[in-house]
């Protein structure tokens, strides 16, 4: 997935903190929206709190949809929602499933379908 | 004085409370609740209190103040439902995969032998191989072992996944294969076995798998084979991906379930008919047949296990003996069920034909006194058991303003819908038949696949919508609705029912217009049908026609789109039907009750 800002493309934007030791969290919830075929681009900003990164990254995104990552947590936001109030929050050292869960939920909530049940991701 | 008329339904116990002045009577309230235990039955007793105290309360009076208590003599019909399955499929060996991934890799068809990814190094080179990738295998592995192998000369043409992987393993391949993912019983996918694999491409469904002569040209059958893999072919169309498998003794077979015979015995005539001639087949047995005496179903067979079971019910609850129970009438309805086949893979399941009935009993009619004993004992109130049923609903019908003799009345309540005609002479006629609000709901479940009644009891009750983003849901008309606080993400991109609890999220992946399409058609099935059959019976003449005008009452009345359904189907025959509006305000409900309050004024 090539990296390019200037350009309208519709992408679901992953923003996550500066100098991350938490790759393994980031890729799996690439892999969830990479299955489900959403595009996606990735940012790197300065900042610690997951809300205000996943809401950065849905004013970001032409699809409204953004994902905050740090290493305590990832949040999934959309940009109809208050700031503070994000659709889903997981803690970053929940399971590969679940994170890979919330990437797929982004892309249904651009796909317009139903989302995978993040408490018990062997129920979707 | 004060008179409470309490009539004990089906599925409500309902009052009527009302003070006779000078020999008319002025309503004061009425209440509702459920009834307790099966109607015509001593467990009705604690249903009747709380109806009763309903009423009291809101009139603010008590036990002491009420001097008569008019309970109905139930009609004694008491109805049950049951459902049989008569055709089944089974996959003796596994043979096919009819699988529905939402996100299935890679596109077109491919063929091969099928082989653990962990063993297929050991593969020789130019063969052709589907590789069988277990959850202990995750995507990055799997296609960095297949590209591999690609590049040793082995044919891989396809893949069978078991987690939720298709697309992430194909976007590593160099060379694009068909993958069908979440594949949930993998270890029963045989290995070293001829497989092809489907995948269509997005909005299309597989065409070569979903075609008896596709199977055929990719395994080389012969005619007789070709004849046995219909029903794999046919459980995989529609689907976007698909799989089938040979294996030597690999066989799938629909069976017809021997549904066996009914026998109707009518007071004059006798009839027998298979039901495997489906439900129409049926009703005219039963038409030709009236009155009937009883139903009874071949001995050892699906048709009579199922009646049989209908008869034990009966007598339990009656406390009769099973040969004492006539069932003397009997709604058949063709249904389709979706069933998990047998010997499946990925919980593939196929539409089989199943058939509906219920049927209605006639119990002991004694058992209405021994109600009233115990009530009279109880509440040391004189209670009486008031006229027929039927002729108390036309009384309380008769309230409904805009209405007059002659007049039918149609009582669709749970368990038994049941007609009334009256003539300008103050005649009554009635007739009771089985099947209304329950066989609905058993109907709508069983379509659906539902175990969950209470989630079908919903369907039937209340519209459903769309939501389509986190603030608006479109309604099953069309309409948008906005809301201002984002929508639960539970019910995100699904159909809800609009219950008055709120949304509920409908499980599995019905659309909107499916589920709305079955819960219309197993009310036109059941009350569009019985509306006919009951006006038939008490017409003077026997013909809808020669009846003008139909009031609808009872709890099923109350429902949102049934009234429309009789109405539209009645209008075509000329003849005004609608809801009926007891007393002018309790709309549908309390007809019973009210007319056993009238009928005092009479007295009955």
């Amino acid at each position: 997935m090539r990296m390019d800002f200037d350009a309208p493309k519709p992408e679901i934007k992953i923003v996550h903190g500066k100098n991350i030791m938490f790759q393994k969290v980031v890729d799996e919830v690439l892999h969830g929206i990479e299955e489900e075929g959403v595009p996606f681009s990735i940012e790197e900003l300065e900042d610690a709190n997951p809300v205000e990164l996943a809401f950065r990254g849905a004013e970001l995104s032409h699809l409204g949809v953004g994902i905050g990552i740090t290493e305590n947590e990832v949040v999934l936001h959309f940009i109809k929602l208050k700031e503070d109030q994000p659709i889903f929050r997981i803690p970053a050292y929940s399971n590969e499933a679940t994170l890979r869960a919330i990437g797929s939920n982004a892309a249904r909530l651009v796909k317009k379908m139903p989302f995978k049940n993040l408490d018990n991701t062997e129920l979707s | 004085m004060i008179i409470a008329g309490i009539d004990i339904g089906n599925a409500s116990t309902e009052t009527a409370l009302a003070r006779y002045v000078d020999g008319k009577p002025e309503f004061l309230c009425s209440g509702i609740v459920d009834t307790t235990g099966m109607k015509g039955t001593r467990q009705n007793i604690h249903g009747v209190f709380a109806s009763l105290k309903q009423a009291l309360e809101k009139a603010d009076l008590t036990v002491e103040d009420v001097d008569l208590i008019r309970i109905n003599e139930a009609a004694p019909v008491i109805g049950d439902v049951a459902m049989e399955t008569i055709t089944e499929t089974i996959i003796t060996e596994s043979t096919m995969i009819g699988h529905n991934p939402s996100t299935p890799g890679g596109l077109g068809i491919g063929v091969g032998v099928t082989v653990d990814i962990r063993e297929v190094n050991n593969c020789d080179k130019g063969e052709s191989v589907i590789v069988v990738i277990p959850r202990e295998v995750d995507f990055e592995d799997s296609s960095r072992i297949i590209n591999h192998a690609v590049n040793n000369g082995i044919f891989i043409n396809g893949a069978i996944v078991q987690r939720d992987d298709g697309v992430l393993i194909n976007n590593r391949l160099t060379k694009k294969i068909p993958i069908v993912d979440e594949v949930s019983l993998i270890d029963k996918v045989p290995r070293n076995m001829r497989a092809a694999i489907e995948v269509a491409a997005a909005g299309s469904v597989v065409e070569q798998l979903s075609n008896p002569y596709g199977i055929a040209t990719v395994f080389d059958l012969t005619s007789d084979e070709t004849k046995q893999v219909v029903p794999v072919s046919r459980a995989l169309i529609g689907n976007r991906s698909a799989v089938v498998i040979k294996t030597p003794a690999g066989d799938v077979k629909e069976r017809k379930i021997p549904a066996g015979q009914i026998i109707i015995q009518g007071t004059n005539k006798k009839a027998q008919v298979n039901v495997d001639d489906g439900a129409e087949k049926i009703m005219d047995a039963i038409r030709s047949v009236a009155p009937v005496e009883d139903i009874r179903g071949e001995a050892g067979t699906n048709a009579g296990g199922m009646l049989e079971k209908v008869r034990q019910v009966m007598s339990h609850l009656t406390d009769q003996l099973p040969s004492a129970i006539k069932i003397q009438d009997l709604l058949a309805v063709d249904t389709f069920v979706p069933q998990t086949v047998k010997g499946g893979v990925a919980e593939e399941f196929s539409m089989e034909n199943a058939v509906g009935i219920a049927a209605m009993v006639k119990a002991d009619k004694l058992q209405m006194n021994m109600i009233a004993h115990e009530l009279e004992a109880e509440l040391g109130v004189k209670v009486e058991v008031g006229g027929v049923e039927a002729d108390m609903a036309i009384r309380g019908a008769l309230t409904t303003p805009g209405s007059n003799k002659p007049l039918a009345i149609i009582d669709m309540g749970a368990g038994s819908t049941d007609a009334a005609i009256i003539n300008r002479a103050g005649e009554i006629k009635s007739i009771h038949l089985a099947g209304a609000g329950n066989m609905v709901t058993l109907l709508i479940a069983s379509e659906l696949g539902y175990d969950n009644m209470a989630l079908a009891e919903d369907i039937k009750k209340y519209p459903l919508a769309k939501v389509e983003s986190l603030f608006h849901i479109r309604h099953e008309d069309g309409t948008v609705q906005f809301f201002d606080k984002p929508l639960d993400p539970r019910t995100f991109a699904r159909v809800v029912i609009l219950t008055p609890n709120g949304m509920v999220p409908m499980p599995g992946n019905y659309s909107l217009e499916r589920i709305r399409a079955v819960r219309r058609e197993a009310k036109t099935k059941v009350f569009v049908v019985n509306a006919i059959r009951s006006l038939e019976r008490v017409s003077p003449t026997g013909n809808v026609r020669d009846i003008e005008f139909v009031t609808l009452v009872g709890g099923s009345a109350l429902d949102f789109e049934i009234p429309q359904l009789v109405t539209d189907a009645l209008s075509k025959y000329s003849i005004v039907s609608g809801r009926a509006n007891i007393r002018g305000v309790e709309g549908p409900r309390n007809a019973v009750a009210t007319g056993l309050v009238l009928a005092y004024e009479e007295g009955e």
